[in-house]
């Protein structure tokens, strides 16, 4: 097992999707009309050029710079996350993931390379042969947007994919050798009940993947699923439902040995997803393509979401940059709360107050201790963590803390 | 001047019947303001009140017109408040003119407030000159207006002009008959001065200017003046009239309209009502009709900020000096901290002065529900007045206690009159009389406690009636009534700020309605909310706010962290806005729930 912090990871955004699910807000588009290939050499251009420190900032440039020395910012994980990865045509993909192990793997001397490789997947974007060729170019973990056992839901969240549809992806993936394999599901749907939620459970538990996401379904504005609950389409969603469904949630997968490591995360010991645990670490990562976010030293930054205006940007070799924020020590510290607190091992303070000083970091010694009080927080030693209940009202806690 | 050529006159009508836009027309007319200068309805110069469709402060205006024989006039249009609370401020202007204007809307005909001005003109021998306005409009009926003057005011039908103050049309004939069917002055300035402060506005530079009728005698510049009523004297530094702007003349004699500045400091100095005479040549008797102002409607307004307090003062003091009758003093409450007792003459001034403290000095106030005066008499035979439920006396040592009722007139079309009489009934009203305008309409009045007005009167008459009927209502008189102090508790402590005064028999249905309301209003907090009512120990109801359970943000990638945390930032803003009782967080509208208690039922 590859320990120690995780300082640094590679995000690649696919913004397409077959079409667009009822609950998403994501920035993703329908594939049919784009020149996928083109986009595809877009994101190998952004990495090397991120890669090598094109276009950042003196102070990210400068790290970069070094990092054939410290390594510290050389990505050891990497997720293409969309939209829908797999809805491009393989060999693309395959481009992609090659590109990327090679980049990373030729910056960091010595320091071995990515060791856990994510692509996610839609069921019915998803046969046998993709996921082979995907094993064969360095993949090692896939995550598959199940959302539901049940057709009727899945139609309510207007996934393209049937229960049964996803069964024959997830075959496919144990069959084409993926031993670390992430399953997604959302509670809290309009008309579930929590027979229905623990029936969702038991299946995907039954199947043992290595890691089960259990998301609370939220209603974003603008979103078509939305609107059919606020114009009385389909029923509203109670919050002490879902609360019921959150600790169901937790009861199951700990019965079938699976850790609560983070409010909407479940691994088999040892399988968490450590691509994400960096972000919740407030590690830096950079985030390639349309619409993708990079934390990096000093800042956090968002690419263009436009498709078109993003390939025109990098292929005349510019940072397609949309958007950046200078972080100030004090924001870093907010942020390493936030983030760290969403997580069961919580936040190391005494290493916070190393990285970013004393005294920032014991500023949030009263309202820790108050937050204490509510029985929503709980320290161990140096560690402030969520209690299981302080995560399900987690915005309680997070918003002292901003 | 020539006090012949004189015409002092306002125009009453019922709310929206066009008053301000045939306002517009004479002032366009008379050339007082050209098209061009004339922004939308002059007279209403708030922005609050252009936007409400009432005029809150009056003005007046001095015009010059040239009849069609070729006679000069000069006209004095003086504005009245349109709603029932300014109703002493009205009778004020009225006294200061000899002739009105009464316009009744052609499609509507004689509504509450028609006939509440209409008889306040009446009593204060005016000249009426009914106007039908908008008669352009399809809907209009000017013949059926015409019947309602007569069978209901003893008007005679040939009288009346028939207008569109929208088009202009007829207004050259409204003016032909302000010059020739109203009276000119009959005062005498050879006798000792008598001038009428019919309001008053305050100048930073000039401090209060007060807008008088000089019914004998005349002021000048210079000349000491004494206010008869507050007996404080002072020397006249300006005499002026409003052309709409204000010009300086030498004096205003006898039958004139202007202003008077005299270096007036304080509101108290120049009451509206009070009579202004000469200090070395006094009149022997004031004016008639002078009465102090007495706010009816009482709340508390606290600042949600408590380091806001000393800015809500000074905002409270500059209202002040234009509103004389804004009445307020410090208090303090348990649950909300430093505030103030405010009093007003009604519902609509207490909602104007809240809204201008938060629109013209951007404070963010919170309000309790609003109370009425009662009377309380002991047992050793002591008489107060307690305004605030916080301060009620215990009954133990209570002889009686008397509320303050209205005489409410309410005009409906027919079919109504059942849901009408239902409406009064369930707010105490005791029935009075009831009277047929025409075979059509019906004039309903009752007595109403003023509490019950304030809780959602309006709201069930206007909705009872799908907005057919109008209302008007003036002060009856004090009666006693079996009243109980009615306590709210939040998590088994009692909140002062949401106590309120109910009779007897009504205690059970608003206490649970009251807890009920409030169950829905105070968010879910991290632990169970018992929230009871109670009359002294006795609890008469209970709900519980049961515990939050579920506040999450599901998903927190790479890419959601600005957006995430700009999620948790709105909901920070959202808790600062509530008021923290204890370790309770409590929305500032639930002080206000006491008053809505109803809206559901």
């Amino acid at each position: 097992m590859i320990g120690g912090p995780f300082s640094c990871g590679l995000y690649i955004h696919i913004p397409f999707c077959l079409r667009k699910c009822s609950y998403c807000d994501f920035v993703s588009y329908p594939v049919a009309p784009f020149d996928t290939a083109r986009y595809c050499a877009a994101v190998v251009k952004e990495i090397e050029m991120a890669l090598e420190g094109d276009g950042w900032p003196e102070e990210v440039a400068s790290c970069l710079a070094g990092a054939s020395g410290s390594g510290a910012l050389t990505p050891r994980t990497a997720y293409i996350g969309g939209g829908t990865p797999t809805v491009l045509p393989i060999s693309e993909l395959e481009a992609v993931v090659t590109a990327a192990i090679d980049l990373c793997g030729r910056g960091a001397a010595g320091s071995g390379g990515i060791f856990e490789f994510t692509v996610e997947a839609n069921p019915c974007t998803l046969s046998s042969y993709k996921a082979c060729k995907l094993r064969d170019a360095g993949v090692n973990r896939i995550s598959l947007g199940l959302q539901s056992t049940s057709d009727q839901y899945l139609t309510i969240l207007g996934r393209a994919h049937s229960y049964s549809e996803f069964l024959a992806a997830y075959r496919s993936a144990v069959s084409a050798g993926f031993s670390n394999i992430s399953v997604d599901l959302i509670y809290g749907l309009p008309g579930q009940t929590r027979e229905d939620w623990r029936r969702d459970l038991q299946r995907t538990a039954d199947l043992a993947p290595q890691h089960i996401s259990c998301y609370a379904l939220t209603l974003a504005d603008g979103t078509a699923l939305a609107r059919s609950v606020h114009s009385g389409q389909l029923p509203q969603i109670s919050d002490d439902l879902a609360a019921d469904m959150y600790f169901d949630a937790a009861s199951i997968l700990s019965e079938a040995g699976y850790s609560h490591y983070e409010i909407s995360n479940y691994a088999k010991p040892g399988m968490e997803c450590r691509h994400n645990q960096n972000y919740w670490e407030n590690g830096y990562y950079f985030g390639i393509g349309a619409a993708a976010h990079s934390h990096l030293p000093g800042m956090r930054c968002e690419n263009v979401p436009d498709v078109a205006q993003y390939i025109e940007c990098v292929e005349q070799g510019r940072r397609p940059l949309a958007n950046v924020e200078w972080l100030t020590p004090e924001r870093e510290v907010s942020d390493a709360f936030i983030l760290g607190l969403r997580t069961s091992r919580g936040v190391d303070t005494s290493a916070l107050a190393k990285t970013y000083g004393a005294g920032l970091v014991g500023e949030y010694a009263e309202r820790l201790e108050k937050l204490r009080e509510t029985g929503l927080v709980e320290f161990d030693g140096q560690r402030v963590r969520l209690t299981e209940g302080g995560m399900i009202l987690s915005n309680r806690v997070m918003m002292e803390l901003l | 001047m020539e006090g012949s050529a004189i015409r002092n006159f306002c125009i009453i009508a019922h709310i929206d019947h066009g008053k301000s836009t045939l306002a517009d027309r004479i002032l366009e007319r008379t050339g007082a303001l050209s098209e061009r200068e004339m922004t939308e309805q002059v007279l209403d110069h708030m922005d609050l009140e252009r936007e409400r469709g009432i005029t809150i402060k009056l003005k007046a205006v001095r015009l010059e017109y040239r009849s069609s024989s070729g006679s000069e006039y000069v006209f004095n249009l003086i504005d009245t408040p349109g709603h029932v609370d300014f109703t002493y401020e009205v009778s004020r202007s009225l006294a200061a003119c000899e002739g009105a204007l009464l316009v009744v809307d052609a499609t509507q005909g004689i509504e509450a407030q028609t006939l509440a001005n209409a008889y306040m003109a009446i009593e204060h021998d005016l000249t009426l000159i009914p106007v039908i306005n908008k008669i352009d409009l399809p809907s209009a009926d000017p013949q059926r207006v015409k019947q309602e003057l007569e069978d209901i005011l003893g008007i005679d039908p040939s009288e009346a002009l028939l207008i569109s103050a929208k088009t202009g049309e007829g207004v050259s004939e409204v003016l032909e008959a302000i010059a020739e069917r109203i009276p000119s002055p009959s005062g005498d300035s050879r006798l000792p001065t008598k001038a009428l402060i019919f309001d008053s506005h305050f100048d930073v530079y000039r401090g209060t200017i007060a807008y008088i009728r000089v019914v004998d005698g005349a002021i000048r510049r210079g000349m000491k003046i004494r206010m008869m009523a507050s007996g404080r004297e002072f020397e006249v530094t300006e005499v002026g009239v409003f052309k709409p702007s204000m010009e300086t003349v030498d004096s205003l004699v006898a039958g004139e309209v202007g202003f008077v500045a005299a270096g007036m400091r304080d509101v108290k100095d120049c009451q509206v009502g009070d009579t202004i005479t000469d200090a070395h040549a006094p009149a022997e008797s004031p004016l008639p009709g002078y009465r102090k102002v007495k706010p009816m409607v009482f709340c508390g307004l606290y600042p949600s900020e408590n380091s806001d307090y000393e800015a809500l003062r000074q905002a409270l003091e500059k209202l002040q000096l234009n509103d004389s009758a804004l009445w307020f003093v410090p208090e303090t409450s348990a649950a909300l901290g430093f505030g103030f007792r405010c009093g007003f003459l009604g519902l609509l001034h207490m909602e104007v002065v809240q809204e201008r403290l938060e629109r013209e000095y951007d404070l963010d106030i919170v309000t309790t529900a609003p109370s009425v005066p009662y009377q309380i008499e002991r047992t050793d035979g002591q008489v107060e007045e307690v305004d605030n439920p916080a301060k009620w006396p215990n009954l133990a040592h209570v002889a009686s206690i008397k509320e303050p009722f209205m005489r409410v007139s309410v005009i409906t079309p027919k079919d109504y009159v059942g849901s009408v009489m239902d409406v009064f009934t369930d707010k105490r009203g005791t029935y009075k009389e009831m009277q047929y305008l025409n075979p059509q309409r019906v004039l309903i009045t009752y007595v109403v406690p003023l509490s019950e007005i304030l809780l959602d009167f309006f709201d069930l008459i206007k909705s009872r009636t799908r907005g057919y009927a109008s209302v008007d209502y003036e002060f009856d008189s004090y009666k006693e009534s079996d009243l109980v102090k009615l306590d709210v508790l939040l998590n088994e402590r009692p909140v002062d700020a949401l106590s309120c005064i109910v009779h007897r028999d009504k205690a059970q249905a608003r206490g649970r309605a009251l807890v009920n309301k409030l169950r829905k209003t105070i968010p879910r907090q991290l632990f169970d909310v018992p929230v009871q009512a109670a009359i002294g120990s006795r609890v008469i109801a209970r709900e519980t706010i049961k515990a939050k359970r579920k506040d999450v943000l599901a998903k927190c990638y790479g890419g959601d962290v600005t957006r995430k945390r700009k999620l948790l930032e709105k909901q920070k803003e959202g808790k600062k806005r509530m008021k923290q009782l204890g370790s309770i967080e409590v929305p500032q509208d639930a002080f206000m729930a006491v008053l809505r208690v109803d809206d559901e039922e």
